[in-house]
């Protein structure tokens, strides 16, 4: 039932690209109106299907007869486009509903990005198309475009070239200037979309059309904000086995934050998250509108490398140096020659030459010096891909070069080139003749790095085994006392766990953790302290109280009773001191733990893609070392070993300058653990093991904080009660 | 069946709440129920009224609550006394003769107004009423307190008919409820019950907190029912602000008008308002998000440093009302861990 509801969606959205009729509800024959541009596009593309316009006033809109309402066309309707004042819309949408009409396009603005009222409209909206079982796109939007239909429902004034890019942006005013310049640039599209507010349909959908679209080569996103993070990532992960997706995503920047919170009503998101999600989704993240087309361009191109080892080609030093700086900033190792490449060039090149990587044939080098360098290149079996340089010098020939670049591509078409001419009106012509041969080239070596780069990384992402791996089970864990813990807390009416409670969560989850038990007056105190036995460590123990350390709420190494006592005694007085308001309840006291290297295992949930970890350099300084390193949950063996194996403080866990080296596999199977611990109760939405000593026996949670949602707590034991 | 004081050794620590609870609860064992409050400390005391509505009593407020003595008339004289003892007196005589039994709700603390004769023992004994000592259980040392009460009243011959123990934190809840049972037996007075120290018994609603601002509603006014359990100051770093926001439920954030993320990331937590300060409007956007939420905003002209000292000077404590669906079913489950059996079985004796 539930495949069969897929099905269906899918054909729907299929609807918006290649539906056989449209009607245009607000076309206008004014040309100042978005109602006429649509229309006005939508002819212009050749479009071979059925066209009504609906307008109440003219009986005749751009030439076709005109409808003044839905109802009078009289004919099936694939597509509806939506561009009449917002307030209207939602009775065209009862009124479509009554034709059966099960694609709509909703173009008008006036929803939820002005505000409240916008706000409410919109969910009534929404509330509508769910009932009537419809699918929008938009609405607030500049339209759609499928070049292979063909069609053009947008309002732009640019038209855009038949290709192989489908591409779906958040904003519509980047597409206006994204078409004028792809115009220029040679760019081609097979599906053009601007998703607006993503009331109903939205990039995760699109993805997986895009995905399956034959005349769709790699996809093109540009985000704002993501809704459905878990899905998004769930449907790149699928869909890049098949093509490259590439991102980029506004508001990372702090400031940018907020301009993106003002723009679209949607937290930004840390951009760790994004970082994250991106590399966990497969998705190529670049950092430019450019480069998110250089990219992708070469993508379609040339060749996936086998390794990411370059080969840099030059006619002199200093743009050459400059590539080898972006080639490390970018991923890219250079190639260390084999001596049979290297020998063959001193034979065959200048004295003066540049034999090693990169190679230098030098300002006199012209297109027979290029020739060799090349194809030595492509034969060397230590070189994954090539990048061409060619700086104006007296003896540069652009054309000649080009062509002897283009034949080269050709004799060896499995590793990737790119090409920088370094130059401007002189060389425009070289840059021209290879583009047009599908050589990514670009006036700026830097470029060419980046093309280069993003082949390798979309050969990484394809090679990735945790794309095919699991997580690991603990079948040890004891879920029951957790789940009961959790109960109580909620029951209390806190969301904040006590440090003891916490203890207990991670010790359930197989975590080791020191003997903790908490005294709520001095006579049980000094009970506790005698069953576990001195040197203890003795901390506050109240719901109110967050940093302990900073009011003395922590005593580390008490000895004896007496030390106990005084320590008792100062923490009371301090915590009213600093809190007199805050509940204090008594005090924790614990094993002392044998202090060795300080680690920092936490997760904290972002609203868009669900639970973040992070593991590296613990302590009081974490904030001040931010040695750490990210991955979303569920998180596989392979993904924890490369979370820590990615932190500075790995070298330290391995030994450096002779130390002792740490139960590694420990430490790993404890991020494992906490990400199982956080599968099974999605509840937490942020903890932190701070800090986790790590010694050559294992690992050790010394102070764990946990903060559950109540909201999600009972979300969660609903879903224990279904699978029961 | 004789009637019911209910006063306190402290102020704050959920009277008023607790005696509608309790009124509630003897009306579900059948009887006629009302309440008469014999002075109260300010005319803007709600008490009276709330209870009229929640008891349906006919009476108009001068005879639920008739005398309003504050603290800036400790220079009445004698014949003025005895004018608003007359007053009293016919006030609680009518509703006597209406109601089965009578909650009779104490002003302020046991002792307030001893000087002039009027505190909580005078009036018990003038009424003839029992009497019930609230004491709050926040701690071990609270219990003194009781030790005081009980000889406050014995020292005009009244004994306690029974005391409670409210705002007991849940953590200890067990431990404090074992330690007042060996002191109320060794007392002789009936210990009738622990009420727990839930933020959510005592929570003012957003309306409570918006006119005790006088702020104005940007969006969701419809929403004024929320209850306010905490109050958080948005003033972090945006990295940090979720963790912070999380560690509270139902709660107010005050926050700059000009910090629209930082308004977001509060509203993708368990948040019942966001009061705005600077007078300052937020962007569209974030009262699009509000409305999704169903989060009420509102707008206060006060920097966020006197919106929060004010809140903070005005400890608002919200009552129970009869549309609070949520809160009452809360102060239900409490009650019937009461032993009110106990007590009515007191009152009937």
């Amino acid at each position: 039932m539930v495949k069969l509801q897929l099905v269906q969606d899918l054909e729907v959205l299929q609807n918006f690209f290649t539906p056989s009729s449209v009607a245009i509800v607000g076309a206008s024959n004014n040309p100042s109106k978005v109602g006429y541009s649509l229309l006005h596009n939508l002819l212009k593309s050749g479009y071979q299907g059925k066209i009504y316009p609906v307008n109440l006033k003219h009986k005749e809109v751009q030439g076709l007869k005109a409808y003044k309402t839905l109802s009078e066309i009289g004919e099936p309707i694939d597509l509806l486009v939506v561009s009449i004042p917002s307030q209207f819309v939602l009775d065209l949408i009862d009124e479509a509903a009554s034709l059966e009409i099960k694609a709509v396009l909703i173009i008008s603005a006036g929803f939820k990005e002005i505000g409240a009222e916008g706000s409410k409209l919109e969910q009534k909206l929404f509330k509508k198309i769910r009932k009537h079982g419809m699918r929008v796109v938009g609405p607030n939007c500049l339209g759609l475009i499928d070049n292979f239909t063909p069609m053009n429902i947008t309002f732009t004034k640019s038209n855009s070239r038949k290709g192989n890019l489908g591409f779906i942006s958040q904003s519509g005013a980047l597409i206006t200037g994204i078409l004028d310049w792809s115009i220029k640039e040679e760019i081609g599209f097979s599906k053009f979309v601007s998703v607006g507010n993503k009331l109903d349909v939205d990039e995760v959908e699109l993805i997986e059309l895009m995905g399956n679209d034959r005349n769709t080569q790699a996809i093109l996103l540009y985000l704002e904000a993501i809704n459905k993070g878990r899905a998004f990532i769930d449907v790149c992960r699928r869909i890049v086995r098949k093509k490259p997706v590439i991102a980029i995503k506004s508001g990372i920047s702090k400031a940018g934050a907020k301009a993106a919170s003002s723009h679209t009503g949607a937290m930004a998101g840390a951009n760790t998250a994004y970082e994250t999600a991106f590399r966990k989704a497969g998705v190529i993240r670049v950092e430019t509108v450019e480069d998110l087309f250089t990219v992708a361009t070469t993508f379609s191109w040339q060749p996936l490398p086998k390794s990411n080892n370059l080969c840099i080609i030059t006619n002199a030093g200093g743009p050459g140096i400059l590539a080898t700086d972006h080639a490390e900033f970018n991923g890219l190792n250079l190639a260390t020659l084999t001596a049979q490449t290297i020998n063959t060039l001193k034979e065959n090149l200048h004295p003066a030459a540049a034999t090693h990587n990169p190679i230098d044939v030098l300002g006199t080098g012209g297109a027979k010096e290029y020739r060799l360098a090349m194809e030595l290149a492509m034969k060397d079996p230590n070189v994954g891909m090539i990048l061409v340089i060619l700086a104006p010098q007296e003896m540069t020939a652009p054309e000649e070069i080009a062509k002897t670049i283009i034949e080269i591509n050709e004799i060896y078409p499995s590793k990737p080139i790119a090409v920088s001419f370094f130059g401007g009106k002189e060389m425009e012509k070289g840059l021209q003749i290879l583009k047009s041969h599908h050589i990514p080239a670009f006036p700026f070596p830097e470029k060419g790095v980046v093309a280069l780069a993003g082949l390798w990384k979309y050969q990484e992402i394809l090679a990735r085994p945790e794309f095919y791996e699991m997580p690991r089970d603990f079948p040890d864990v004891d879920r029951d006392t957790v789940q009961k813990i959790f109960d109580a807390v909620i029951e209390k009416g806190r969301v904040t766990l006590l440090g003891s409670e916490a203890i207990k969560v991670a010790g359930a989850y197989g975590i080791r953790v020191p003997e903790t038990a908490t005294a709520f007056s001095r006579k049980e105190a000094i009970e506790i302290a005698n069953n576990i036995g001195y040197p203890l460590v003795l901390k506050i123990t109240s719901p109110n109280i967050l940093h302990k350390t900073d009011i003395g709420g922590v005593r580390i190494g008490i000895k004896n009773e007496n030390e106990l006592l005084d320590a008792f005694e100062e923490m009371m007085r301090s915590a009213r001191k600093h809190y007199p308001h805050a509940k204090v309840i008594g005090v924790d006291i614990q094993q002392l733990a044998t202090p060795s290297t300080e680690l920092i295992v936490g997760v904290s949930k972002d609203p868009q893609f669900g639970h973040l970890a992070i593991v590296g350099t613990g302590g009081i300084y974490t904030n001040v070392y931010e040695d750490v390193s990210f991955g979303l949950i569920p998180i596989t063996h392979t993904e924890a070993t490369e979370m820590l194996q990615n932190t500075k403080v790995f070298s330290i866990l391995q030994g450096a300058r002779g130390g002792k080296k740490a139960n590694i596999p420990q430490i790993i199977e404890a991020v494992e653990r906490i990400s199982k611990l956080i599968q099974d109760f999605p509840q937490i939405t942020d903890l932190d093991i701070n800090p986790m000593f790590a010694d050559e026996i294992g690992v050790m949670a010394v102070d764990v904080k946990i903060t559950i949602s109540k909201e999600d707590h009972f979300a969660q034991k609903e879903n224990q009660e279904e699978e029961q | 069946m004789k009637n019911l004081m209910i006063t306190s050794c402290h102020e704050r620590i959920g009277k008023s709440s607790f005696t509608l609870a309790l009124a509630r609860r003897i009306v579900k064992e059948g009887y006629k129920v009302g309440y008469f409050k014999p002075i109260r400390a300010s005319k803007d005391d709600q008490d009276a009224l709330v209870a009229k509505e929640f008891l349906k009593m006919e009476e108009d407020e001068d005879t639920i609550a008739p005398v309003t003595i504050s603290e800036w008339d400790y220079d009445l004289s004698k014949e003025e006394i005895e004018r608003l003892i007359e007053k009293i007196k016919n006030a609680y005589e009518t509703l006597n003769q209406k109601y089965e039994v009578l909650v009779v709700e104490g002003c302020k603390t046991m002792n307030y107004l001893a000087t002039l004769g009027l505190s909580a023992r005078e009036l018990a004994k003038m009424l003839e009423t029992e009497v019930l000592l609230l004491v709050s259980g926040s701690n071990d040392s609270q219990l003194d307190d009781l030790a005081l009460g009980v000889s406050y009243f014995n020292d005009i011959d009244i004994e306690l008919t029974g005391t409670v123990l409210s705002l007991v934190p849940l953590e200890v809840i067990e431990r404090e409820k074992a330690i007042a049972e060996t002191v109320t037996r060794e007392w002789q007075i009936p210990l009738i019950g622990v009420i727990p120290d839930k933020s959510n018994l005592s929570a003012p609603t957003v309306e409570e907190i918006v006119s005790l601002l006088g702020a104005k509603y940007l969006c969701c006014e419809e929403c004024k029912n929320k209850i306010v359990e905490d109050f958080q100051v948005g003033a972090m770093e945006l990295d940090s602000a979720l963790k912070f926001f999380r560690r509270s439920v139902n709660k107010a954030v005050i926050i700059g008008g000009d910090r629209p993320a930082l308004a977001l990331a509060a509203m993708e937590t368990d948040t019942s308002m966001l009061i705005l300060t600077g007078g300052i409007y937020p962007p569209s956007t974030v009262l699009a998000r509000a409305q999704e939420r169903k989060i009420p905003i509102v707008l206060v002209n006060w920097d966020t440093y006197t919106t929060v000292q004010y809140l903070a000077t005005h400890k608002i404590r919200g009552l129970i009302r009869p549309d609070q669906e949520e809160k009452l079913i809360e102060w239900d489950k409490i009650m019937e861990e009461l032993n009110v059996e106990n007590l009515i079985a007191r009152l009937n004796e």
